[in-house]
């Protein structure tokens, strides 16, 4: 397929992916279809115009005379950032765009269209979990997450503003694979008993280690360099059960890009994790012996597969007394990330109110025990 | 009238008679019942409980004996009638003795001045005392019997804090005082089954309070509030950079573990002081010359 701009099988509308009903949605005349009968749909409307679909929006290139246009193909405008331009074949605007992105909007009609050919350029996604909460949903789990934070500020929640608010399928790597090697760690064994007015204490250290192996599933590392690490591990976990074949009408409404952190380059990150996982789990287990603790690790892992999938996360700026605070809201559980304000006066009030009665209890406590030893 | 006068004279003779042997009678059926209370007061007052305060006969061997004539004969007086409410009401001796070393130990000195002078009431010969020696100024408290329970190693390091204030001051009379008013705390305290009380707390010891006070309040509140606010509310209010554990990734089924091997690295032993939670304090003791058991403690004033 070329890039193309889902139509409604009903009246030939732009039509969208719906989180809430897992289905495509139309605006316009409110019809409502299953994912793969609006690809088939449109698949043999393509067919039947031969290129691309209906108001499709093509590179700059293809204006010129440039038969259908791929990444490669675009006019690039901005060589320091790989910013390309593309038109809107629906509103005839102009749309620059990130080299890796593959779904997107035109800012001008708000109309979305997936970027075919970049999709073959590159990968196309081996798995995507699609949108599980929609835009009300997302904004119900902002709200949630703010509560049982007492030190935000009082008029946050009438005051803030949501300045952005972007659903986006991000590239992640999921490694599968096998760890095994041995552990080496420390436990102690403590023993008392009294002799006359005296308690012996007798301390044993053991020096153990433990053979391992276990095999592993779907540990994602991020495959953008658009979402900062920090959110971007922050977001997680997807259910990765919930994953369903890919397929581009999903991307219809939503942002999506591709990645532009190779697979290669995640495995250290993805081994990290791994092991440091395997070797809790392998400390967990030993249950002879108190007090574990792990002294060292040579281990390996041999690595089966990894895969290409692209999750929902919505991007959302808050905008609050001038101050932008952006989060990111993991789409599929609605986990929300990012850090708030904090009301200086509430914090100052939440302090003094635990130091004050704290203070006077430990000082009690103090003032007993230094009595008794005084004695 | 003769005969009348001789009838009469030995009427009258025979009532002197009379009178005499009744007399007799009502002395000697006296000192029957007396020996008979004092055997059996003998035999029962073991039983006696052993804090229990009881209205006991004390002895009048004086209990207050300064041998090297630092008190006047006032103080003296004062000093024995205090001893003797003390005495009276709880059943256990206090005995205050002024007098040189005489090349002992204190604890010698004072332990054998309690043995050998017949100290201490009840079967178990309980009561404490008191060694002042005001040339080499030495202190030494000496317990024996129940007396020995009833004033813990504490207690005894309590008094003699009590009693060295007006000691290092050369107040012989004042020291005491303090001694027999602090016994008496103690005796009551032991009766009531109370914790036994503190001592007044001198500026050092103030000043340790104090000091504790508030470097525990500032440790621990600010550590609490360190905890709470700044560990719990305000982390809240950051969640990047958390990456879950992945533990949950590896499949159980596929996990193979091997048996634990295990090497003995060290032994340590460490051996801390021991107190039975049962006992809020304990009264070490030792043996006499005499084979007396005592407890005790002592100092410098």
């Amino acid at each position: 397929m070329v890039n193309a701009q889902y139509k409604c099988p009903s009246c030939s509308a732009p039509i969208e992916f719906e989180p809430s009903s897992g289905l495509m949605a139309c605006q316009w005349c409110l019809s409502k279809f299953p994912v793969a009968e609006v690809e088939q749909f449109n698949r043999k409307l393509q067919e039947a115009t031969g290129g691309g679909v209906g108001d499709a929006p093509t590179w700059l290139e293809a204006e010129v005379g440039v038969a259908e246009g791929t990444a490669a193909q675009s006019e690039v405008i901005d060589d320091f950032t790989g910013m390309e331009s593309l038109v809107c074949n629906s509103c005839g605007a102009q749309i620059v765009a990130d080299p890796t992105e593959i779904s997107m909007r035109c800012g001008f009609c708000n109309n979305t269209f997936v970027a075919h050919t970049r999709i073959e350029s590159t990968a196309v996604p081996d798995a995507i979990i699609p949108f599980a909460i929609d835009k009300n949903g997302m904004l119900a789990a902002f709200d949630a997450a703010t509560k049982g934070k007492w030190l935000l500020p009082g008029p946050f929640k009438d005051r803030r503003i949501l300045a952005e608010a972007t659903g986006a399928y991000l590239p992640y790597w999921f490694h599968d694979g096998e760890v095994s090697g041995t552990v080496t760690m420390e436990a102690s064994d403590r023993k008392s008993w009294i002799e006359g007015r005296e308690e012996v204490i007798e301390t044993t250290t053991y020096q153990l280690s433990r053979d391992a192996s276990s095999q592993f599933r779907a540990i994602p590392v991020c495959g953008t360099t658009k979402l900062d690490p920090i959110r971007a591990a922050g977001v997680e976990p997807f259910n990765v059960a919930d994953s369903t074949d890919f397929g581009s009408a999903y991307l219809s409404g939503y942002a999506a890009h591709t990645f532009d952190i190779q697979k290669e380059e995640t495995i250290a990150q993805a081994d990290k994790r791994a092991k440091e996982a395997f070797v809790e789990m392998v400390r967990g287990s030993v249950r002879e012996f108190g007090n574990v603790t792990v002294t060292g690790a040579n281990l390996t892992v041999k690595r089966t597969g990894i895969w290409y999938l692209l999750l929902p996360v919505w991007l959302i700026v808050i905008a609050y007394e001038g101050v932008n605070y952006p989060f990111a809201v993991n789409g599929q559980t609605g986990e929300v990330i990012g850090e708030f304000p904090i009301s200086r006066k509430r914090l100052k009030a939440f302090r003094l109110a635990f130091f004050i009665p704290f203070m006077l209890i430990f000082g009690w406590l103090g003032y007993m025990l230094m009595s008794v030893l005084v004695a | 009238m003769e005969t009348n006068k001789e009838m009469r004279a030995q009427v009258t003779t025979m009532a002197v008679i009379h009178t005499v042997m009744y007399r007799r009678i009502l002395v000697t059926l006296g000192i029957a019942l007396f020996l008979a209370f004092s055997v059996l007061g003998g035999i029962f007052g073991g039983h006696a409980s052993r804090f229990v305060a009881s209205a006991h006969a004390v002895t009048s061997a004086e209990r207050v004996i300064d041998e090297v004539g630092v008190l006047s004969s006032e103080d003296k007086a004062s000093l024995n009638a205090q001893i003797q409410t003390v005495t009276s009401k709880y059943g256990q001796d206090v005995v205050l003795l002024y007098a040189d070393l005489n090349g002992k130990e204190p604890v010698e000195r004072a332990d054998d001045f309690y043995d050998q002078g017949g100290y201490g009431l009840g079967p178990n010969k309980s009561g404490i005392l008191l060694l002042i020696a005001p040339n080499s100024r030495d202190w030494w408290i000496s317990t024996a019997g129940d007396s020995i329970k009833v004033f813990s190693d504490r207690a005894i390091s309590n008094i003699g804090r009590a009693v060295v204030e007006p000691l290092s001051e050369s107040d012989w009379a004042g020291g005491g005082r303090v001694f027999i008013e602090e016994t008496q705390r103690y005796f009551q305290a032991a009766r009531d089954g109370a914790a036994v009380p503190g001592s007044t707390p001198g500026p050092f010891e103030r000043f340790f309070q104090w000091a504790g006070a508030l470097v525990a309040g500032i440790v621990g509140g600010g550590g609490v509030t360190a905890a709470v606010v700044d560990g719990g509310m305000k982390a809240k209010m950051r969640n990047l950079d958390r990456a879950p554990d992945v533990t949950s990734n590896f499949l159980s089924q596929s996990t193979q573990m091997a048996a634990v091997t295990s090497m003995v690295l060290s032994h340590n032993y460490m051996r801390v002081p021991y107190v039975d939670p049962s006992e809020n304090d304990f009264s070490t003791t030792h043996t006499s010359g005499g084979g007396v058991t005592h407890g005790g403690g002592g100092g410098k004033f």
